[in-house]
């Protein structure tokens, strides 16, 4: 078998192309699952929040243990062993410090604020995520802003209601989008 | 005469197995995957947009060269097949891109 330079060359572009796509598609199964989980979480919450909305806060914070916690889990099920997997919890960690510190300061007095402020900043993530390489999680980022501030400006009276739904349902459909190839 | 560093990489010459062009994007595929991960094969089909008979006769080619493994099991009731790269296929594979680079290497070199 002769090899030239030039079969070399492309040789090492398609070896490049067929690498980064199987790592992008190995990195959408791992965050396939977090999506699903909180795009339930959206849905459960937002529904409390809706029906009974004394117990938003105490509810959020047990949704927020369990859903953490089921990150937690199924990142160990998942067995990439690499600097990815960190550096995207650690961006989600940094996030919730962020929130948590901007609420505190900011102290908004309508839950719908606080509803929409936390899916805009996750939408964010999601785009940073996006520019790392995930380019359908720049896609989900976009579409969970759009239907966020949507909701937020055009269905005030139903805005808990709406983000259950389709906040927490774009999510799931988004998770399992990003388990196909 | 001393040898330049490149010349034993491409002296060793190409592997003939996995410069094909299918089976060189399998190879690298399955080889940015951890250790021991298996991958289905409608998931590999997917990624490389490879069809179910080309797909599956470069893999049994792969197999018989000791660079892949096959597990045939089921999942649901439904039968699923799913492959993994062995160590013998990555250490095969890098010798191989190393064999690659060196040959651009000393096409670049002056003279």
């Amino acid at each position: 078998m002769v090899v030239t330079p030039a079969d070399a060359s492309i040789a090492l572009q398609d070896i490049a192309a067929a690498e980064a796509r199987s790592v992008t598609y190995r990195g959408y199964q791992s965050m396939s699952p977090h999506l699903i989980i909180w795009g339930i979480a959206y849905a459960v919450g937002y529904t409390i929040n809706d029906l009974a909305q004394g117990w938003g806060g105490p509810a959020w914070l047990a949704i927020t243990a369990v859903a953490v916690s089921g990150d937690i889990l199924a990142a160990r099920a998942d067995r990439k062993p690499n600097a990815n997997g960190a550096a995207v919890g650690a961006l989600f960690a940094i996030i919730l410090v962020f929130v948590g510190g901007t609420l505190a300061i900011m102290q908004p007095r309508d839950p719908r604020q606080i509803g929409a402020f936390i899916p805009l900043v996750v939408a964010g993530a999601y785009a940073i995520l996006g520019l790392m390489g995930a380019p359908r999680m720049m896609i989900l980022g976009a579409a969970l802003a759009a239907l966020t501030l949507f909701g937020f400006f055009a269905l005030p009276a139903h805005f808990m209601l709406w983000m259950a739904a389709v906040g927490g349902g774009s999510l799931v459909l988004g998770g399992v989008w990003l388990r196909q190839v | 005469m001393d040898m330049l560093p490149d010349e034993p990489a491409i002296a060793e010459g190409p592997d003939e197995i996995i410069h094909q062009s299918l089976r060189l994007r399998i190879m690298a595929t399955l080889n940015a995957l951890p250790d021991g991960e298996l991958i289905d094969f409608t998931r590999l089909r997917g990624v490389l947009g490879a069809t179910d008979g080309n797909l599956g006769a470069h893999l049994t080619t792969l197999e018989n060269a000791g660079y892949v493994e096959i597990q045939k099991d089921f999942a649901a009731k439904k039968p699923r097949t799913r492959v993994m790269i062995r160590p013998k296929g990555r250490r095969a594979f890098r010798r191989h891109v190393g064999y690659l680079k060196a040959l651009l290497d000393v096409a670049a070199e002056p003279g």
